[in-house]
């Protein structure tokens, strides 16, 4: 084991994310703003869409992972703090994009509708997650064991899954200043120019390998804190212990 | 038979912080470090110059601590998967028309919440051709369902503000009148190249229907 490697949390996978990353968000800031057509009414407003709708649906996929790993920890055999880090790190890296969201959105917002912010009901539910998952954050910053710590906040992530189809479905169920969905609607039909949509879909590819390279190295960087302490509480005791045997 | 369970499970610990690296790839958390650390605190409580005693805890008897069971608290589960379903059930049913955003031009006087006696939101489609400026003041008609609404406003929407377009306006209705002191567009879902869209409009001249 050289020194390199116990500093690095680098591996050949997270390497592939990167440079897919650094390919993908490439083509979105060239694409995006220089080669895809503006809207016939947003006029180059309609840009902002290529970093808020990534980011909103990498933020769910973010908060997904969060939930099952966090289901898996608990219903697992192992119940291994493997799982619980994985939640903990994608949750972390969901509500950066989720915030991402949320400021894009409103500077967009202000450009069509004519205002940063309104109680409409997608925007009311998705502060609402987004404010759930910094509870879950505060939940994972209690104290305690790390198995505790983990058993606590599995609890608060299962349950805060179930507000994703209230965030995605709330301008369907209810009337909103949001417009539907464009992609992912319920009638198939995507209505969106050929390459908006191109430039939309490679978006999303580099989020979700922004996304799967941060959780990759956040949830190394974890393992190694947890190690730390550990091997800290094992110095300790083996000092108490050797002070113990002296008198 | 239990001095002899001890070592080994001590000797388990050693094992488990001489490969870190294993851990860190597969995850596997030392369990013994609980054992070690209940040593600690026996350890801790002894007084100065008695030999401390670090075996791990027993219980009264004499006999090693039982290994503590896993149960699934499934009581708590069902009550809050139970809180869960019927808050979705109040959001969705119940709290609908509060939260609603808006009422629909043909719905002013008719929906519950949609009072023509009081301050609401009107959602239609600017009429083609209605649109007026005059001193300051912008006057148009808002049409939704063959329903139509006339709608004046200080001042310039400004933004993406046009004919044909829906739109959200924040007011009271006076007379037949609606003054609105607020207008938000409310863009469709549709994205459309702004070239491609010229050739279209020169053949159709007519507003296409609202989306959502």
């Amino acid at each position: 084991m050289n020194s390199t490697a116990v500093r690095s949390v680098g591996t050949p996978s997270t390497r592939l994310f990167g440079l897919l990353a650094i390919v993908c968000m490439t083509w979105v800031v060239v694409g995006g703003l220089f080669f895809t057509p503006a809207d016939l009414n947003q006029g180059e407003s309609v840009r902002i869409m290529y970093v808020h709708v990534p980011t909103a649906w990498v933020a769910y996929l973010a908060f997904i992972v969060t939930g099952v790993a966090s289901a898996m920890f608990m219903f697992g055999k192992r119940h291994s703090l493997g799982f619980d880090r994985v939640a903990g790190a994608s949750a972390e890296v969901g509500l950066m994009f989720m915030a991402i969201t949320l400021i894009s959105g409103s500077l967009w917002g202000r450009l069509t509708w004519g205002t940063f912010w309104e109680w409409d009901p997608r925007l009311t539910t998705t502060a609402f997650l987004f404010v759930t998952y910094l509870g879950y954050m505060a939940v994972r910053g209690l104290g305690g064991s790390p198995q505790q710590r983990a058993r606590r906040s599995a609890v608060v992530a299962m349950l805060a899954v179930l507000e994703i189809p209230l965030v995605h479905f709330s301008v369907v169920m209810w009337r909103s200043l949001h417009q539907r969905a464009s992609v992912l609607s319920t009638d198939g039909d995507i209505k969106m120019d050929g390459l908006m949509l191109t430039t939309l879909f490679v978006g999303v590819i580099g989020f979700t390998c922004t996304f799967a390279w941060l959780v990759s190295h956040r949830q190394r960087v974890m393992a190694m804190r947890d190690i730390l302490l550990a091997t800290q509480l094992d110095s300790a005791l083996n000092e108490r212990i050797a002070e113990g045997s002296q008198s | 038979m239990n001095a002899l369970r001890k070592e080994v499970n001590h000797e388990r610990c050693r094992l488990h912080f001489a490969r870190v690296r294993r851990y860190v790839r597969f995850n596997h958390w030392p369990r013994c470090i609980y054992v070690d650390a209940r040593t600690k605190i026996v350890a801790s409580g002894a007084r100065q110059g008695q030999a401390l005693d670090l075996t791990p805890r027993t219980s009264a008897d004499n006999a090693p601590l039982a290994p503590r069971k896993r149960k699934t608290k499934w009581g708590y589960v069902a009550v809050l998967v139970l809180i869960v379903v019927g808050g979705g059930v109040i959001v969705s049913r119940f709290l609908t028309s509060a939260i609603d955003y808006y009422c629909n031009v043909d719905e002013i006087g008719v929906r519950e919440g949609c009072e023509a006696d009081r301050r609401i939101r009107v959602q239609g489609t600017v009429e083609e051709g209605s649109l007026a400026a005059d001193s300051g003041t912008t006057n148009f008609i808002m049409i939704y369902n063959n329903k139509e609404l006339a709608v004046t406003y200080a001042g310039d929407p400004g933004g993406i503000f046009q004919e044909c377009i829906p739109v959200v306006v924040h007011g009271r209705l006076t007379g037949k009148v609606f003054e609105a002191n607020r207008i938000e567009v409310k863009h469709s879902n549709e994205y459309v190249a702004d070239n491609a869209q010229r050739i279209d409009d020169a053949e159709s001249q007519a507003c296409s229907p609202i989306a959502g």
